[in-house]
């Protein structure tokens, strides 16, 4: 079923699109064939061949292959270009084929497996690591961070516990409140960790940032619009981050503000979930160019799935079932994804397309699971409501 | 005894089905251009000309396409250019960009590079792979670079049908590297992927021939109708009273067995012709139905002909009926036959054996009945027992199908 559906979707692709692309051979000497960087001016070709350099002269230096993978991964997030973390893993390949893992490499590995939607390996890598090494916070932090996007939010507190000890306070508590926020507790985390966000202003740019978004999550699923959207504000007044952006587009879609939406994203189509979002609120205005981000969407779900991957599998539920109209084949997607994660994006839309489908039954599992561990989201609340019999 | 085959969860996925589409694609395949630069191929690319004024990066990716041309096979390859500038180095200024004149001046040492990461083996030995031409060509996600080749094997058989492939670009330098392969082979498409985990692959054309998939499909069409109890059910409550005849408000056996056979040739043909032409329309997209709607009105359409044969309505056009249900039962053929995936390639192809195949299934079925419902049908046994009995079982079986599916409620145990 899911390769005649790629079948079909590459053959509406080829067909709305017109006319086919052919090789060609170019003129003229001076043509630009590719622009290696995406940011304007940008050139990380010269520091990406030294890096490959450097390791290449010394192929056996741990501390300098944790340096370049790190690096590597960075870039991944800069440049937005999944390609670096491919480069990053071959760069720390030598160590995975060792007995003995040095915890170092199996953190960055995990990073890279989590990055990849690749879960249930991610752990096991931690769980290695932290074999061998009981202080290493980031993993126990990757650790928390992956079992809070399962949904096992009590493993995930379990994680934070010894931040306690090798962290910070901030990093510490964000880590708790963020899952015990969605287990039951999220006032009392919330207060919490506005006091230690209150107290800590000099901490580092990244930290204060994810905070203060985990706070703008909270008051959002509490439904205190006001409180959250000057969360979010606040986060992205102090630095820039994916994620941050695509969790406030979702609060400004959820209030109707789609010009908002537009004005935060129009320059961020190349990030398929932030173009996902900029296509959501481009429907909400009737805007004229909402069928060629469309496009844009369905042709990188396909590459996706022509390569097997799973990664995009909730964002193409929503595309499906709020761009597409096609709630049969949204459902099955959000089924699918809501095996491997269970924010409460994925809730959502898993609960949307079966109210969409009319197969409410199937949604049985999101309202257990949303009751099971007491999640306080006022959005889900309304949705549990009209999937319930 | 609950049905095999899930079609209950709403909605049909088929919307992409659009039927003004599918006859331009049919048109455009059968037009001309699909023998030689086949479809899958084409729509690989097919994004490319949607190309984005900054493009959005996805993990590393190159696609090769086998073929027979002539007497060769022919090999296309497009390879990212960012992947070649990480690999061995194109950006000769440094300077972020990589203008034909770099791209060229590389020509020979990216198709060195290229080509030895990829070998075709036969039980004669390895293949040798000779350039031909190099292109450029822009995809989704940037340009790539395109490399022609002829594949030339040692041995006697220049096309070889049993080899395997070994393909390891990139795969030192991004583990995430994937090699997208597509063989064309007589107007079909054999995909596979390459992975650091999957370097040397097995094929085997000879299992893609036009009769194997004919078989395929067939034995698809004969196995649905026998799990699709209330196909089955439908034709029998149809089939039951054609031994008899009614007369004065009772049933009577037939004289001889020609009105017997005449009875069930009008209905199966009926059915036949029904559900042909609305599995057709489902399948190439014309039509669109809801799967819960037309699974409701199949349960509906065994209730109502069981129904008639306890108080009868319609006497002697049976075969009305047959047609007129036939065309709902064509669109759950139509959503079994989707759920098995067409190869698009040979959808006409497969749509016609898997009709066949539900034919066959229908015949054996009937084989089976008409000589002993013939051979019965003077008995009390069958005229009530059968008859009557068997129709009111039939009754309330597709009842509670029909409150299932068209209620979305769970009655059977499961």
């Amino acid at each position: 079923m899911k390769k005649i559906i790629v079948l079909f979707l590459l053959f509406i692709l080829q067909i709305k699109s017109g006319s086919y692309a052919k090789p060609y051979l170019p003129q003229n000497d001076s043509q630009i064939i590719e622009r290696l960087s995406t940011k304007v001016g940008g050139n990380p070709s010269a520091e990406v061949r030294n890096l490959r350099s450097e390791i290449g002269k010394n192929p056996k230096d741990l501390k300098l292959a944790l340096k370049i993978a790190k690096r590597f991964i960075e870039l991944s997030r800069i440049e937005s270009d999944p390609r670096y973390l491919g480069y990053a893993e071959s760069v720390i390949s030598n160590w995975l084929k060792m007995e003995a893992i040095p915890p170092e490499i199996l953190v960055l590995h995990a990073t890279i497996r989590q990055s990849n939607h690749d879960f249930d390996g991610a752990l096991k890598d931690l769980d290695k690591a932290l074999k061998e090494d009981e202080t290493n916070s980031q993993a126990w932090l990757t650790k928390a961070t992956i079992l809070q996007t399962q949904g096992a939010y009590v493993e995930a507190k379990r994680s934070c516990v010894p931040l306690l000890r090798l962290s910070d306070e901030l990093t510490t508590i964000s880590c708790i409140s963020s899952a015990a926020s969605l287990n039951g507790d999220a006032l009392k985390s919330y207060n919490t960790l506005k006091s230690v966000v209150e107290k800590s202003k000099d901490a580092p740019v990244q930290e204060r940032l994810w905070a203060i978004t985990v706070l703008a999550e909270i008051a959002a699923r509490r439904g205190e619009d006001k409180l959250a959207e000057n969360h979010f504000k606040e986060a992205l007044s102090i630095g820039y981050d994916n994620y941050t952006l695509s969790a406030y587009s979702d609060f400004l879609l959820k209030k109707h503000k789609a010009e908002e939406v537009v004005s935060l994203l129009s320059d961020k189509t190349r990030i398929d979930n932030l173009l996902l979002r900029l296509a959501l609120a481009k429907k909400i205005l009737n805007a004229s160019d909402l069928s060629k981000h469309i496009k844009d969407l369905q042709s990188r779900f396909i590459a996706s799935h022509l390569r097997g991957d799973n990664v995009h599998q909730r964002e193409e539920a929503i595309f499906e079932l709020k761009l597409k109209n096609n709630s049969s084949r949204a459902l099955e997607l959000a089924r699918k994804n809501w095996k491997i994660q269970r924010e409460s994006l994925d809730a959502k839309i898993f609960l949307e397309s079966a109210i969409a489908c009319g197969d409410k039954a199937s949604a049985k599992q999101v309202v257990e699971f949303i009751e099971k561990n007491k999640l306080e989201n006022v959005e889900l609340t309304k949705l549990v409501q009209k999937v319930k019999p | 005894m609950k049905r095999n085959y899930d079609t209950r969860h709403c909605e049909p996925s088929k919307k992409a089905w659009q039927s003004h589409n599918v006859m331009r694609l049919l048109r455009r395949c059968f037009a001309s251009p699909c023998n030689d630069t086949i479809m899958l191929f084409l729509s690989l690319f097919a994004f490319l000309c949607l190309a984005l004024p900054a493009c959005a990066h996805k993990p590393s990716d190159s696609y090769i396409t086998l073929k027979r041309v002539n007497n060769n096979i022919q090999g296309q390859w497009d390879i990212a250019v960012r992947d070649l500038e990480y690999a061995i180095g194109i950006d000769k200024n440094n300077d972020g960009i990589i203008t034909w004149r770099e791209l060229r001046d590389n020509h020979k040492r990216i198709a060195e590079y290229a080509l030895s990461h990829f070998k075709m083996k036969t039980s004669d030995g390895y293949c040798i792979n000779h350039l031909t031409e190099q292109l450029v060509d822009n995809h989704s996600d940037g340009a790539y670079t395109i490399l022609r080749f002829l594949i030339d094997c040692p041995g006697k058989d220049k096309i070889p049908k049993v080899f395997d492939l070994d393909y390891s670009l990139f795969f030192d330098i991004d583990p995430q590297h994937r090699g997208l392969l597509s063989i064309q082979h007589k107007g079909k498409t054999l995909t596979s992927i390459f992975s650091p985990d999957k370097q040397v692959q097995h094929f085997d054309l000879n299992k893609l021939t036009f009769l194997r998939q004919f078989f395929d499909f067939c034995a698809e069409g004969i196995w649905h109708i026998w799990i699709g109890f209330d196909h089955i059910l439908f034709l029998l409550a149809l089939l039951l009273p054609s031994v008899l005849i009614r007369k004065n408000n009772q049933w009577e056996p037939v004289n001889n067995f020609k009105s017997a056979f005449r009875s069930v040739f009008e209905v199966v043909t009926a059915f036949t012709l029904a559900h042909s032409v609305t599995l057709s329309l489902a399948v190439l997209g014309f039509i669109q139905l809801p799967s819960r709607l037309v699974e409701s009105l199949i349960a509906a359409s065994v209730i109502l002909a069981a129904v008639n044969n306890i108080f009868p309505v319609l006497k002697d056009g049976r075969w009305i009926a047959a047609y007129c249900f036939g065309l709902i039962h064509g669109f759950g053929f139509a959503s079994a036959l989707m759920d098995i995936g067409l190869p698009k390639e040979s959808l006409l192809v497969s749509l016609f054996s898997f009709n066949l195949g539900v034919e066959i299934g229908q015949m054996a079925i009937v084989l089976a009945f008409l000589p002993i419902a013939y051979k019965l049908r003077s008995s009390l046994i069958y005229q009530k027992v059968v008859l009557i009995g068997g129709s009111v079982a039939i009754t309330i079986l597709a009842f509670i199908w029909f409150v299932e599916r068209a209620f979305n409620m769970s009655i059977w145990p499961s």
